[in-house]
C-alpha cells in the first residue's frame, strides 16, 4: 500500500505538484498519465525519497518516508524497485555487474553460483539472451539498455515496482513484451505497481486503474473503462492521439 | 584514473621544462641587473621550482584535465539518473564514485610533480650550461647544496593536498550539477576554476606555514 497524501513540490517559481493525494492499494498496477514536464518523475521520486516534498507526505508500507531518517528511508528503498527513465546503467561496469550489483551491496545473495542463476533469470524474464552478460552498457541499444535496467531492478524482488517512462523510446514489440511483463508481474507476484508514462495505449492494455495530471493537480482517476467515456478534455486529448 | 594521470604526462612535462628554462633566463637577468653574478641562478630556481613551481604548476595542470573530467563524469551520472540509481541500490558514492579517484588523484599528483621537477631541472641544467658557463656537474652540485631532504618532504606533503583538492572540488561540483547537459558543461568549468583558486590559496597557506613561522 503507498498511500500519498496533499504532496506538494515547487522547483523555484515552478508549482509542479500541488496538494496531490492518491493511495495504491497491495497488488493494483496504476499508471499516471500526464504530458511532458508534468512532474510525473517527479512524483515518482517522492515515493523513494530521491526528492523531498516541500508539504504532505507518502507512506509505504507502514512507513513514512522520510528523507532524513536514514534507516526507514533505506528500507523503503530496498522495498521498491525503481526503473529510471533514463536506462541509468553503470557506464563502467558490465551487465552482469550492473545487474548483480544490488544483490551484493543489499548481502542479499553471497553465493556466485545464486547470483549467476538470478542474474538469468531475470535477463530471460526481461527477453534478454545471457550472452549479453560480459558487454558494457555503451555496446548495447537503447531498448537493450533499458531492459537491462529493468532487470537489475527485478533483481532484489522489489515489493514496490515503480516505472518511470518504461515504455518510451522502445520499438512497438519490445512494448508489448514490456506490458506483458508488467501484468504478469502484477499478476502472478502481487506486486505493487506504479507506472508512470505518457503512453496511453499501455495504460489501457496493462492499468487497473488511470490518474491523470495536468498542472500539478489530478483531473482523472479511474478504471481505464471510465477513462474511455470521461468527459474529462486531457483524457479526451490522449486518446485522441491514439 | 591512472589512465587520466599518465595522459597529463606529456603536457605537464613540455610545460615544466619550458618553465625550467624561462626561470634561469629570468633569474639571470635579474640577477645580473641586481648583483651583477649569476652563479647561484641554478641554485635559486632549483628552490623555488621544488617548494612552488613545481607541486603548483603540475597540479593546476592537473586540474584541467582530471578536474574537469570527474565534475563531467559524475555531473553526466547525475543527469542520466546515474547517482540515482546507485541510491536506489543502497551504494554509498563517496565509497564507489570519490575515494578511487582521490587516491588516483594523490598518485598522480605526487608522481608527476616529482616527474616534472626532474624534467625542469634538466632543462635548466642544459641551460646553465649553454649560457651561463657552468657545467652540469657544478648545477647539480649547487642544486643539491641548496635544495634541502625537508623541501622534497614539503613539495610532496603540497603534491598530496592539491591532489586531494582536486577530487573532492570537482566531485562536489558534480554531485550539485543542475539538469540537462549544458549544466555538466558549467559544472566541469566550475570545477577548474574552484580547483586553480584552491590550490593558488592552498599554496600560499602551506609556503606560509613552512616557511614563514
Ligand atoms: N531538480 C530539479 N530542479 C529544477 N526543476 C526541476 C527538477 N526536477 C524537475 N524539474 C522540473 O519539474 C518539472 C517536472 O519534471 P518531471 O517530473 O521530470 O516531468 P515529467 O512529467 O516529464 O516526468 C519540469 O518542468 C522540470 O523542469
Ligand atoms: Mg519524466
Amino acid at each position: 500500500m503507498i498511500v500519498i497524501e496533499k504532496l506538494s513540490k515547487s522547483f523555484t517559481n515552478l508549482k509542479v505538484l500541488n496538494e496531490i493525494s492518491f493511495s495504491v492499494p497491495s497488488g493494483e498496477c496504476l499508471f499516471v498519465l500526464g504530458k511532458s514536464g508534468v512532474g510525473k518523475s517527479v512524483l515518482l521520486k517522492h515515493i523513494v525519497g530521491l526528492e523531498t516534498p516541500d508539504s504532505g507526505s507518502v507512506i509505504v508500507g507502514n512507513k513514512k518516508v522520510d528523507v532524513s531518517d536514514i534507516v526507514i528511508l533505506s528500507q523503503i528503498r530496498k522495498q521498491c524497485g525503481l526503473v529510471f527513465q533514463f536506462p541509468a546503467l553503470l557506464d563502467s561496469v558490465t551487465v552482469f555487474e550492473n545487474i548483480s550489483f544490488g544483490l551484493r551491496a543489499r548481502g542479499l545473495l553471497k553465493n556466485s553460483k545464486e547470483i549467476e542463476i538470478r542474474v538469468k533469470e531475470k535477463l530471460s524474464l526481461v527477453g534478454l539472451d545471457e550472452s549479453i552478460v560480459e558487454k558494457y552498457p555503451s555496446q548495447l541499444s537503447y531498448g537493450t539498455q533499458k531492459r537491462v535496467s529493468i532487470a537489475r531492478t527485478l533483481a532484489v524482488e522489489p515489493e514496490y515496482l515503480l516505472f518511470d517512462e518504461p515504455t518510451t523510446g522502445m520499438d512497438p514489440i519490445a512494448t508489448t513484451g514490456l506490458n506483458q511483463l508488467i501484468k504478469k508481474l502484477t499478476a502472478q507476484l502481487k506486486i505493487t505497481t506504479v507506472v508512470v508514462s505518457h503512453d496511453i495505449k499501455s495504460a489501457l492494455a496493462v492499468a487497473d486503474r488511470i490518474i491523470l495530471l495536468e498542472n500539478g493537480k489530478i483531473v482523472f482517476d479511474g478504471t481505464p473503462e471510465k477513462f474511455k467515456s470521461t468527459t474529462v478534455k486531457l483524457a479526451q486529448e490522449f486518446q485522441m492521439g491514439f | 584514473m591512472y589512465l587520466l594521470g599518465v595522459q597529463s604526462v606529456p603536457i605537464i612535462f613540455v610545460s615544466l621544462g619550458f618553465v625550467g628554462l624561462m626561470m634561469i633566463l629570468e633569474l639571470a637577468f635579474h640577477m645580473r641587473l641586481v648583483l651583477k653574478h649569476d652563479a647561484l641562478v641554478p641554485a635559486f630556481s632549483a628552490v623555488l621550482m621544488v617548494r612552488e613551481l613545481g607541486p603548483v604548476i603540475t597540479c593546476l595542470l592537473l586540474t584541467s584535465r582530471i578536474g574537469a573530467g570527474i565534475a563531467a563524469e559524475i555531473g553526466s551520472m547525475k543527469v542520466t539518473e546515474q547517482l540515482d540509481a546507485l541510491k536506489m541500490l543502497s551504494i554509498d558514492f563517496i565509497d564507489y564514485l570519490v575515494i578511487p579517484r582521490w587516491i588516483g588523484a594523490v598518485f598522480s599528483a605526487c608522481t608527476l610533480t616529482v616527474l616534472s621537477i626532474a624534467v625542469a631541472l634538466f632543462g635548466g641544467a642544459f641551460l646553465a650550461t649553454q649560457k651561463l658557463g657552468t657545467s652540469p656537474g657544478e648545477y647539480l652540485n649547487t642544486v643539491f647544496f641548496f635544495v634541502k631532504f625537508s623541501d622534497v618532504v614539503r613539495c610532496l606533503i603540497k603534491a598530496a593536498i592539491f591532489g586531494t583538492l582536486i577530487p573532492f572540488i570537482a566531485a562536489y561540483q558534480g554531485f550539485t550539477c543542475g539538469t540537462g547537459s549544458a549544466a555538466v558543461g558549467e559544472a566541469a568549468t566550475q570545477a577548474v576554476v574552484r580547483t586553480s583558486l584552491s590550490i593558488i590559496i592552498a599554496d600560499f597557506i602551506l609556503t606560509y606555514l613552512f616557511y614563514a613561522i
